[in-house]
């Protein structure tokens, strides 16, 4: 190899090392300069928030980001049809989202029936609508276990694990333990242990992951996780129906202008006559939305009465 | 002008010098491109990483409005790396949520990544104007970007050390290639030039004169085949320039028999007139043998006869066979020389001798008889071709540490077109068998083994004039 022949291989790779370089430096063209120390204060970014005309809670009956997933498309239907913005609000427990409208920051919340039956006095809202589902307005608590389970019947549970979902869930924890007051047994600690799961998907998963041998749970979440994601049921297996229950109820805030409330009354009650509310409402498997009095909670309100003990957390 | 020529070694360096840092600055350059390259898309996996796991532990805090746990796991990051620099959430509507600066929050900096809806993420290259630092900033949508969007930003510091760690970890490893390349290359060439430098100087050193000594390459390679090759053709040379030199001889001895042919017709008129000279005294003496008379014919006889032993002696002395010597030459005596020998010849033409001469011109180291047989040549060139009569000039003078000797005639010169060919041998435009077309050349080749050199004008019907110069000889100064 002549010297002049190396280096002209020499300056070749010299060439092809700058292209090299230029590409790697290609990418760094479309960089956004930023001056780091032009800022804002805190205080100046939260004073912005909270302005909005209609806040709407959906109660964690089943995981908060489902929950969102699933109802977002019907709280903007309310929002397009009112013509005003809505902000769509959740909160961990059933309580909270109650306290909500003592403190007047929740004007409409869809929720649990024994939430409802525990703040309809003294909570500041009202029942407005509850939903049709399966022709009625009835729904049931599934007492579940692992498929591979020997529990056969609820009394079988007896100092096992067992998961409730919230402390004022009807089917989530007062049917479990009305079921116990029937039973006369060490109703204290009829459980081995228990444990607040804050959904009733979240305790399908429970028992599914088997952190729990038996849980209790809401038939409206449990049909409509077997409809549209049935592999998270397959591992479950129901061992008790409940009665017919009221079914969980949209309600609003009792100090609210008369007529938005009748004009979001009559929103979610022609919703399914709409074909874009039809759509939502299929989704979320009602089929419409009625009138209903509180009456139809006064089940519910009888079994609480039954169940006089405190379970042993 | 010299050649320009580089050493093998030098070659050798160079070229792995070269190879090395070709090799070695592409490998440097793609390995720092493939590092930088994994390492960002590894950071880049790494920031994808954090801002998901920080979107699926913030996501129930945002939908329960939960604003100190977002603040809490956002701090968090902190404890949990030190690659990240920055993350903060914004809402739906750009509105800070939570940030872990420790001063105040930079506002350009909501502005710099702004993700597309239905995109699943995006990175964004910010560069701090101030520090001039870059980050890689991912825009992470919280449930599709309808609760807002995680953002977290990685300094490209941190993987900037890694790479240059990377390159000098192979900068160290090609100087180090780099050494060890040329000392192979040191080794490689010594391995190869050397049985080459032992060839060159066998070319060097070869005399034909003396005893060939054989190079020796134990390398039983190619090299060592070229020796063996080359000891074979110095002993063919040797043998054929022996040959050469024998032929030459013989030509020399030839050319100058030839040359006394020449002579003898005029040494013949130069013996004949003391041999009658001595006839005459001998009949004298016979007619009247008087004791008294007797010294003066011896004294005659003996004049005649050291004329002829001169005149025979010269012959002798010019015909043979002579070794070559290297002595100090006498350049008078040389020149008387020669012109005794011809004597009889320029006077045999009638041809006027014109001698300008200086006493003791001078010596030069050489033959005196291969100068003598030059000037022979020379002389009965010019009286050749002078065949009725004329002038011929023979001067010497000393210029520049030369001696000049110039033989000027009057003769019929040499034709233009012959004066490139009067050097070669066998060139003669004498009649066949006048001459051997051999004493120029020889005189040349002479002349020219003396170090000096030989000048031919000629134009025709006028005359030649050859200069012979030689270098001057100073003898040692006897104390």
């Amino acid at each position: 190899m002549s010297l002049k022949y190396s280096l002209n291989i020499y300056y070749a790779t010299l060439i092809i090392s700058f292209l090299l370089l230029s590409c790697d430096n290609a990418e760094k063209n479309n960089v956004v300069k930023v001056d780091f120390s032009k800022s804002i204060y805190n205080d100046k970014i939260s004073n912005k928030r909270n302005k909005v005309p209609l806040k709407i809670a959906i109660s964690a009956m089943i995981s908060p980001k489902e929950t969102f997933v699933y109802y977002k498309q019907l709280v903007n239907y309310i929002s397009s049809k009112l013509n005003i913005s809505v902000v769509l609000k959740q909160r961990k427990t059933y309580k909270e989202i109650n306290d909500l409208f003592k403190t007047n920051e929740l004007d409409l919340a869809y929720i649990c029936s024994g939430a409802f039956i525990e703040g309809e006095h003294d909570s500041g809202f009202e029942l407005l609508v509850a939903p049709i589902v399966k022709k009625e307005h009835f729904y049931y608590a599934y007492i579940i276990v692992h498929k591979d389970s020997q529990i056969k019947k609820f009394k079988d549970l007896y100092q096992k694990r067992f998961a409730f979902t919230d402390p004022l869930s009807n089917t989530g924890r007062l049917y479990p333990l009305f079921l116990i007051s029937k039973l006369n047994k060490m109703q204290n600690n009829f459980f081995s242990k228990t444990l607040y799961t804050n959904g009733h998907d979240k305790s399908i998963y429970a028992i599914t992951k088997k952190i729990v041998d038996g849980a209790s749970v809401d038939s409206l979440i449990f049909d409509y996780i077997s409809e549209y994601k049935p592999e998270l049921v397959k591992e479950v297996r129901i061992i008790k129906k409940s009665p017919p229950y009221g079914i969980p109820p949209f309600v609003i805030r009792s100090n609210i202008n008369l007529n938005k409330k009748e004009k979001i009354r009559n929103i979610l009650l022609e919703m399914h006559k709409d074909d874009k509310g039809k759509l939502i409402l299929n989704k979320i498997m009602i089929e419409k939305f009625v009138k209903v009095k509180n009456t139809l909670y006064d089940s519910i309100k009888k079994m609480k009465e039954n169940v006089k003990f405190k379970i042993d957390d | 002008m010299k050649d320009f020529t580089i050493k093998l070694r030098t070659k050798f360096t160079i070229s792995i010098i070269l190879v090395v840092l070709f090799f070695g600055t592409i490998n440097i350059l793609l390995i720092r491109g493939i590092t930088k390259k994994a390492m960002l898309d590894e950071l880049d996996k790494r920031g994808l990483y954090i801002a998901k796991n920080i979107a699926e532990q913030i996501t129930y805090d945002l939908l329960h409005e939960d604003l100190l746990s977002i603040q809490q796991k956002i701090d968090g990051i902190n404890y949990l790396t030190k690659d990240v620099s920055y993350a903060f959430v914004l809402s739906k509507d750009n509105q800070v949520i939570a940030h872990n600066f420790v001063k105040p929050f930079p506002i350009e900096l909501i502005s710099a990544n702004r993700i597309e809806r239905n995109k699943a993420y995006k990175y964004s290259l910010i560069v701090d104007k101030k520090r001039n630092i870059t980050y890689r900033d991912l825009a992470f949508p919280l449930l599709d970007g309808e609760l807002g969007t995680v953002r977290v930003g990685l300094s490209e510091i941190i993987i900037t050390r890694g790479i240059n760690k990377v390159v000098g970890i192979f900068t160290f490893m090609v100087l180090a290639f780099l050494f060890i390349g040329i000392l192979a290359a040191f080794v490689f060439a010594y391995r190869i030039t050397s049985p080459i430098s032992k060839i060159i100087n066998g070319f060097e050193n070869l005399n034909f004169n003396k005893d060939i000594s054989k190079i020796n390459i134990n390398t039983h390679d190619e090299i060592a085949i070229l020796g063996n090759k080359f000891n074979h053709m110095a002993e063919r040379l040797q043998t054929t320039h022996k040959e050469l030199t024998e032929a030459q001889n013989k030509l020399i001895h030839t050319e100058k028999l030839a040359a006394i042919g020449t002579l003898v017709s005029g040494i013949v008129h130069e013996v004949n007139n003391p041999l009658a000279g001595l006839k005459n005294c001998m009949n004298r003496i016979k007619k009247k043998p008087e004791p008294e008379e007797f010294l003066k014919y011896f004294k005659l006889m003996t004049d005649a006869s050291d004329k002829i032993e001169y005149v025979i002696k010269g012959l002798l002395d010019f015909s043979r066979k002579s070794s070559i010597e290297n002595i100090p030459v006498d350049i008078n005596k040389t020149i008387v020389h020669s012109l005794d020998l011809t004597q009889a010849q320029l006077s045999y033409k009638s041809i006027d001798l014109i001698l300008d001469v200086p006493e003791n011109i001078g010596f030069c180291l050489g033959d005196h008889h291969q100068l003598e047989q030059v000037l022979m040549n020379l002389l009965l060139n010019s009286i050749d071709s002078m065949p009725d009569g004329g002038s011929l000039c023979l001067s010497s003078y000393k210029k520049d540490g030369y001696i000049y000797i110039s033989i000027e005639d009057s003769g019929t010169g040499i034709k233009k077109e012959h004066l490139a060919n009067i050097f070669d041998p066998f060139f003669t435009t004498k009649e066949v068998g006048k001459g051997t077309g051999l004493g120029l050349p020889i005189s040349s080749n002479f002349i020219q083994a003396h170090g000096g050199d030989i000048q031919v004008e000629s134009v025709v019907n006028r005359g030649t004039k050859i200069t012979i110069s030689l270098p001057e000889y100073s003898l040692p100064v006897k104390e």
